[in-house]
């Protein structure tokens, strides 16, 4: 008997504020551990917490990208828990009324994740285990965060994939994350539950916690997947658990027990007022929106003409598409284009980080420049591809390498020559010129690009070929 | 109603050792306390007529960064320290 996958995803993202989200200290990654505290990020007794704007003005956009209802207004609270990583022995965060709700993510099956919810909350410390004692650094507490919670509307693993990478996509276009998994800007929590049938209740659930890159979190999936449904076909019950994803063999382990559900004790955030925007606010963040993954992938189908296979190369980073819509602008052949960027520049460009930051010494003009010298027939593919190569490496123009002797373009005499050679060369095309196949004459076009190696320019050589014909 | 189960679990959540005896005895004095708090009730407000408190701008902070204390002041109230880093032994349950 199959079982039916059910998952839900909790998302947090780092925000990219220049301060913390309580207090000024400085929000940076890999620091030299316990510089970027002070009295409030450390929980010093008496201090009191001040939102940042910025961090407010961030989860709104992701909620606004998301399709989410902003709450005019919400509230901060404590949810305590009793752990090193947190020096007040709580997390402010939000409970029962975040800022962001009812969203959803659609995948490119046209299928809805509907988000629940968005809020905002503090990051709490990193711990090193080491030599049996445990080295707390608290330069991330206090880092603001999003957790962006899914409905259990996930129903496969490609699904859990595609949704993460499209919202990975969806904030990077934003700006206010920098997404990035294997440094911990971006983490998943995995709710998963089996049951038999789509009419029957959810089954129990468990979550693995903190998965830091998508292809352990489909592996955890997977494993969560095989456990749950063995065991419920043997007559066992799922224990709601929490889990780690066990990277060494692909298995889950428990953490801590969670049958109870009010664990944390939340409570209002004494320290904090409600939190409250009027319409304008939301309405002057709406305008700073950009165009988001979806909109450009329509946009270049109907503007340029381009396949979504190409577009979604095109659009997978900011930079990119950036580049290759400023090119678009200089140049007529957004096809040829595309070829080029994912074709010869991504080659060069050998990490995804080099790709994401695209920060490559061939301007969109120097390259329109070569695509223009190919599109005149000036020179060829072989030739644009190599030049494309040699100004990669050195950051020159193609005027660098390549000179009026590289350009081919036939001299008047010679092409007619070759024009006559190949209409003696091949008389049954004349003669069915002649008698009027108007097709005729590419075989003898075709012998005139064999004898110039190239070169000679099409529509030329065809006036010729015509004007000799008589 | 305070029941010692409510104060065990309480301990447990706050990773207190409680024994069996300071159990009862807590039990009996947060009970005292939640009794005393209930006073309020008896002093007679009608709570329609207490003054409203509303707050329509929040206040928020500007997002700039200012100096964050020396690494020595924000180790000096801590028992251990090591390069830098709190320290903390490493306790019997993992998470």
């Amino acid at each position: 008997m199959s079982y039916l996958l059910q998952v839900g995803l909790e998302t947090h993202l780092e925000l990219k504020t220049k301060s913390k989200i309580f207090c000024s200290c400085e929000n940076s990654f890999s620091s030299l551990p316990n510089t970027h505290c002070c009295p409030v990020c450390l929980g010093h007794p008496g201090t009191l917490p001040t939102l940042n704007r910025e961090a407010v003005r961030l989860a709104v956009m992701a909620g606004l990208a998301l399709n989410c209802k902003i709450q005019k207004n919400s509230k901060m609270d404590r949810k305590n828990y009793f752990y090193p990583d947190l020096p007040k022995a709580y997390q402010i965060s939000q409970f029962d009324v975040p800022l962001c709700r009812d969203g959803f993510l659609t995948l490119s099956s046209g299928k809805i994740i509907r988000i629940e919810r968005i809020h905002i909350e503090e990051d709490a410390g990193k711990l090193i285990h080491k030599d049996g004692k445990v080295y707390i650094d608290y330069n991330r507490v206090g880092v603001p965060l999003i957790e962006i919670v899914t409905h259990p509307d996930i129903e496969s693993v490609d699904e859990a994939r595609e949704y993460v990478q499209k919202l990975q996509r969806r904030m990077r276009y934003l700006g206010i994350s920098d997404c990035k998994m294997q440094e911990g800007s971006m983490r998943c929590d995995v709710n998963v539950s089996v049951r038999k049938e789509p009419s029957e209740p959810l089954g129990t659930r468990t979550e693995i916690k903190n998965m830091n890159s998508v292809s352990y979190m489909t592996r955890a999936i997977e494993y969560e997947y095989k456990r749950q449904s063995e065991l419920l076909e043997k007559g066992g019950r799922v224990k709601r658990e929490t889990l780690r994803f066990i990277e060494r063999d692909g298995s889950t382990q428990p953490m801590r027990s969670k049958e109870n559900a009010d664990d944390y004790r939340f409570l209002p955030e004494p320290d904090l007022l409600s939190l409250t925007l009027t319409d304008d606010e939301i309405e002057s963040i709406k305008a700073k929106i950009p165009e988001l993954p979806d909109e450009k992938i329509k946009r270049y189908k109907e503007c340029f003409g381009l396949s979504p296979e190409d577009s979604e190369n095109l659009i997978k980073y900011p930079a990119v598409a950036n580049y290759f819509e400023k090119a678009a602008e200089l140049f007529g052949r957004p096809k040829m284009l595309s070829n080029f960027i994912c074709g010869q520049i991504f080659a060069f460009l050998k990490t995804e980080e080099e790709k994401e930051n695209f920060s490559v010494t061939v301007t969109p003009e120097n390259l329109c420049e070569l695509l223009n010298l190919l599109e005149q027939k000036k020179i060829s593919n072989a030739l644009a591809k190599e030049t494309l190569g040699k100004m990669l490496q050195s950051g020159k123009s193609c005027g660098a390498f390549l000179s009026e002797k590289d350009f081919s373009v036939l001299d008047e005499n010679t092409l007619k020559l070759f024009c006559r050679e190949a209409l003696e060369e091949n008389q049954k095309a004349l003669a069915d010129y002649k008698d009027g196949k108007e097709k005729a004459l590419k075989a003898i076009l075709g012998a005139v690009m064999k004898k110039s190696k190239g070169k000679a320019q099409a529509e030329k050589a065809l006036k010729i070929i015509k004007e000799i014909i008589g | 109603m305070i029941t010692k189960e409510d104060v065990l679990k309480l301990a447990a959540l706050s990773k207190l050792c409680v024994s069996d005896e300071e159990a009862d005895s807590l039990t009996a004095q947060l009970e005292s306390i939640i009794e005393f708090a209930r006073e309020i009730q008896n002093a007679g407000f009608e709570t329609d007529k207490l003054p409203e408190i509303t707050h329509t701008d929040t206040l928020f902070r500007k997002d700039e960064i200012k100096a964050s204390i020396p690494l020595e002041k924000a180790l000096s109230n801590a028992p251990m320290s090591e390069d830098g880093f709190f320290l903390v032994r490493k306790w019997s349950e993992h998470e």
